[in-house]
């Protein structure tokens, strides 16, 4: 697929975006695993929504990869559940949106958030040790993605409803 | 085309999904439940060596020869302890039943160890009270 220069910007831009967020929710402490509101996927959203799926997978897996370039964890176990996250959230939040028109921008969302948090579990699952207490707290991980979904979708759509006319 | 109003799809996906987040616990329940069917192993030492292995899973009372004499074992309810004991203190018995890998009953004048086996699962380095 060829991108035009318009496009490119504009996904170099929402990576940028992404980046900031996701580095700066980075940086705060987070002593319990799975428990992140993944402010970075409000730009994986916005290019979803605003430049279709393609320049989505991009502007996740830039936002990733120069992530953990900044924080010196490029292909830590770490990077790598980012970054299965991140693509498959990318990859379900598309899926979700061409089913018929039945979600909004809402339940997309929070289809991501969870399928982020969902890939996560099971990567650690696979990756890292991860004792079975990891794994009592799973209703919980879930609910609270839905619920970071929902909070990604109310920011994403006060992006769009400036920026789609 | 510029809507963000939530569709009827949006609930059902939510609801669905939050359905399906308890779904790996209810499986780690039943798999709970099956294994506490079989009940955990204890050993009771004496000295340098293993002179008995059991289950909790069913209740028992049998006496085993300590350093100074007899001392009486129960297991009851998935737990075991010391009811009777030769040694002059008794706190042995004291400290009563256990089902707990990391709290031992324990005879010093028997030289005798109750300690309930662990499982593998979920284990904890030490106790402190």
């Amino acid at each position: 697929m060829r991108f035009s220069s318009r496009r490119i910007s504009r996904v170099g831009v929402l990576i940028a975006i992404g980046l900031v967020l996701w580095i700066f929710e980075e940086l705060i402490p987070h002593p319990v695993p799975f428990f992140r509101l993944g402010l970075g996927n409000i730009a994986s959203v916005i290019a979803l929504y605003f430049l279709g799926f393609p320049s989505a997978i991009l502007v996740a897996t830039g936002r990733v990869i120069l992530g953990a370039f900044i924080l010196g964890r490029l292909f830590s176990p770490s990077f790598i559940l980012s970054f299965s996250g991140a693509v498959m959230s990318v990859f379900a939040m598309a899926f979700a949106r061409r089913l018929h028109g039945a979600m909004s921008i809402w339940g997309v969302s929070a289809v991501g958030a969870y399928t982020h948090s969902a890939t996560q579990v099971v990567m650690a699952y696979f990756i890292l040790y991860t004792n079975s207490a990891v794994f009592s707290f799973i209703p919980l991980i879930g609910l609270f993605a839905l619920f970071a979904g929902l909070l990604v979708a109310f920011f994403s759509a006060a992006v769009l409803r400036k920026v789609m006319v | 085309m510029a809507s963000f109003s939530p569709k009827i799809g949006d609930f059902i996906a939510i609801i669905v999904l939050a359905g399906i987040s308890f779904l790996p616990s209810v499986f780690m329940r039943s798999a709970e439940a099956g294994e506490g069917a079989k009940g955990k192993k204890f050993s009771v030492v004496i000295g340098d060596s293993t002179v008995f292995e059991g289950t909790l899973a069913k209740d028992t009372v049998f006496t085993v020869i300590g350093a100074v004499g007899a001392v009486r074992i129960e297991v009851e309810n998935r737990r075991v302890g010391v009811i009777e004991s030769s040694c002059p203190r008794k706190i042995c018995v004291a400290m009563g039943f256990t089902d707990d890998p990391g709290k031992p009953v324990v005879c010093i004048p028997n030289r005798l160890i109750v300690e309930v086996m662990s499982s593998g699962e979920e284990d904890v380095d030490a106790v402190l009270e």
